[in-house]
């Protein structure tokens, strides 16, 4: 069987997912091995134009990403997004809870409407908005090892499944202490685990980059947070960070 | 029996002999208050005044994933089961009562229908030494009668002050006390050493109003009872974090992977939780258990109707606290053990 012919592209984003990617350089050999990579611009200078699978980075924002998204799309049997850009829209939804003119004058200044590469969507999307995503990889930054696991899985023919429980079940196979015993606002409980709970095993509250876990338990978390000194607004704040994509903080 | 005291000053030395007669563990602090089981690597390092730890000693048993359960090779169609016995002796010093409990109920389970031949090979390769506690507000072994300072150990430490009262229960106990320095004891000892494993019941826990041997018949008449769905299970986050602390939660979920060579690969298991959502998620996306009431009731139930009346004795909680302690929700098993009596008694 020829190796399946690999993608790498990036949209709004800071690139850390393909950097992660990279970061996987014990196994980079034997993924080279498996996978035939064409076109990957952050590590490679060729610019390959036919592949199977394209694993797309980072958010939709300008109507030129639109048409470029639909084009990947039409190219790629299989199209996985990576990363919580691409996968929820990540931290880049933010702007959809500010005016969109006013947030361009905050970055570009007296720029903002300088040409059309300033042209903005009004509501920044995942690119599951766009076109049909087959597959996910969450996190901001992917876990590496979720990483291989997706493409090993993808390669054997396996439907990749994610884990639909919260950071909290892998933070205690980890041992660690819950922070929000000591005072720490962490959203863990309602956060989709597969991280390793990477962070709270550094003592670093859960932001919840990966999304939520299915159906979370949103009222019993509220009451726990409000407990911790929380408002309201607060709450809301702390979700917006990684659950903008979500009904949850409408 | 056994017995002898061994000279606080003298202990550490007995510690770096038990290495010599296989892999030690103990409980050791991470932070202020915060304990874990972990490898004796220096014998200063154990900390024996320990209450709790995040995980009951079930890990050294059942890991909490990536137990290697199978190694496959898909082109020759052979398999080879993980390795089930460690090499050496697995030593595990300073265990309390409560988990000691904990264990023998595992031991029940995991021997009936198919043995799991994994977790008995290590339970086989093992010796338990316990040592008297300090308990905290969430301790609760009396109440359940799990404050047993005898049954399943090999060796039990008492502390009694500049020393420790060491009692061998069985021969592999006896032997390894034997390479202890050691005096005889006095009457005197022997009172303190109980009075050392009284406190748990002189400590002054969380309330518990049922006895123990009334919860079956409770569980039945307060299955109905509203504070299942508008306080217990509306409060859970679902997060599983009590089943996986609980030293005799044993479910667990079963995973394949293969390598990038799409050849070899292993079978693993995990620690899985009935608190959790995908749990009784079968094809199709159908759920046994749809809400977390339903699994909050089902933890419980599990604990002091169905297990404890299958094998015909004592409950499955053996009042560790560990739920209770690392619940966010504040929920635990005597708080809601006095929802279900009180609630059960005004039904009349």
């Amino acid at each position: 069987m020829a190796k399946p012919k690999v993608a790498f592209f990036d949209f709004s984003c800071c690139e850390g997912c393909q950097l992660m990617v990279l970061n996987c350089e014990p196994e980079l050999l034997d993924i080279v091995g498996a996978i035939d990579i064409v076109n990957f611009r952050e590590a490679i200078s060729d610019r390959g134009e036919d592949y199977d699978i394209a694993f797309i980075e980072g958010s939709i924002i300008t109507p030129h990403d639109v048409e470029r998204i639909k084009k990947i799309r039409a190219q790629a049997k299989v199209l996985v997004a990576l990363g919580a850009c691409a996968h929820t829209g990540g931290l880049n939804k933010l702007r959809n809870f500010q005016d969109t003119e006013e947030a361009k004058q905050t970055v570009y200044g007296k720029d903002a409407n300088a040409g059309p590469f300033f042209e903005v969507l009004s509501k920044v999307l995942s690119i599951g908005e766009v076109v049909k995503v087959d597959l996910a990889i969450p996190g901001c930054p992917i876990n590496r090892f979720e990483f291989i696991s997706v493409v090993k899985q993808v390669l054997a023919g396996v439907t990749p499944t994610l884990p639909n429980y919260p950071v909290c079940v892998e933070c205690k196979y980890n041992e660690n202490e819950c922070l929000m015993s000591k005072g720490a606002i962490c959203l863990g409980p309602i956060t989709l685990a597969g991280c390793d709970s990477r962070c709270t095993n550094s003592q670093w509250p859960c932001t919840g980059c990966r999304g939520l876990v299915q159906n979370p338990h949103l009222e019993a978390d509220q009451i726990t947070l409000i407990k911790a000194g929380l408002t309201v607004q607060d709450i809301l704040r702390r979700y917006r960070l990684f659950y903008g994509y979500s009904e949850v903080v409408k | 029996m056994k017995k002898g005291v061994i000279g606080k000053k003298d202990f550490n030395s007995w510690v770096e002999t038990l290495k010599k007669e296989g892999e030690v563990f103990g409980p050791k602090e991470r932070t202020d208050q915060c304990w874990f089981f972990d490898r004796v690597n220096n014998p200063a390092e154990l900390r024996l005044d320990y209450t709790s730890t995040i995980l009951p000693p079930k890990k050294f048993f059942v890991p909490p994933r990536n137990e290697l359960l199978l190694e496959f090779n898909l082109k020759s169609g052979e398999g080879k089961a993980g390795k089930a016995a460690p090499d050496r002796e697995l030593i595990l010093l300073g265990i309390h009562g409560c988990d000691m409990q904990g264990l023998l109920r595992l031991d029940l389970c995991w021997k009936e229908g198919n043995p799991d031949s994994t977790y008995l090979a290590k339970r086989a390769k093992s010796t338990v030494i316990g040592v008297s506690c300090n308990p905290d507000e969430y301790c609760f072994c009396t109440k359940v009668e799990s404050n047993d300072f005898r049954q399943g150990f090999d060796i039990f430490l008492s502390d009694i002050g500049q020393s420790w009262l060491a009692e061998a229960f069985t021969e592999k106990g006896e032997k390894l006390l034997a390479l202890a320095k050691t005096t005889e004891g006095t009457l005197l000892d022997d009172e303190i050493a109980y009075k050392a494993k009284a406190r748990c019941a002189t400590t002054k826990g969380p309330e518990f109003l049922p006895k123990v041997v009334e919860l079956p018949l409770l569980c039945i008449d307060g299955e109905d009872l509203p504070f299942w769905k508008e306080d217990v299970g509306q409060r859970c986050l679902a997060c599983g974090t009590c089943t996986n602390v609980c030293p005799t939660c044993y479910c667990f979920d079963v995973e394949e992977e293969v390598d990038l060579n799409l050849t070899t690969g292993r079978r693993l298991r995990r620690w899985d939780s009935c608190q959790l959502e995908g749990f009784t998620e079968v094809a199709g996306g159908e759920k046994f258990m749809r809400d977390q009431p339903g699994r909050q009731k089902h933890r419980f139930y599990r604990k002091f109707r169905w297990l404890t009346t299958k094998y015909g004795g004592s409950a499955f909680c053996v009042g560790c606290g560990r739920c209770g302690r690392q619940c966010t929700a504040e929920i635990s098993i005597p708080e809601t053990a006095n929802k279900l009596f009180l609630g059960v008694k005004a039904k009349g």
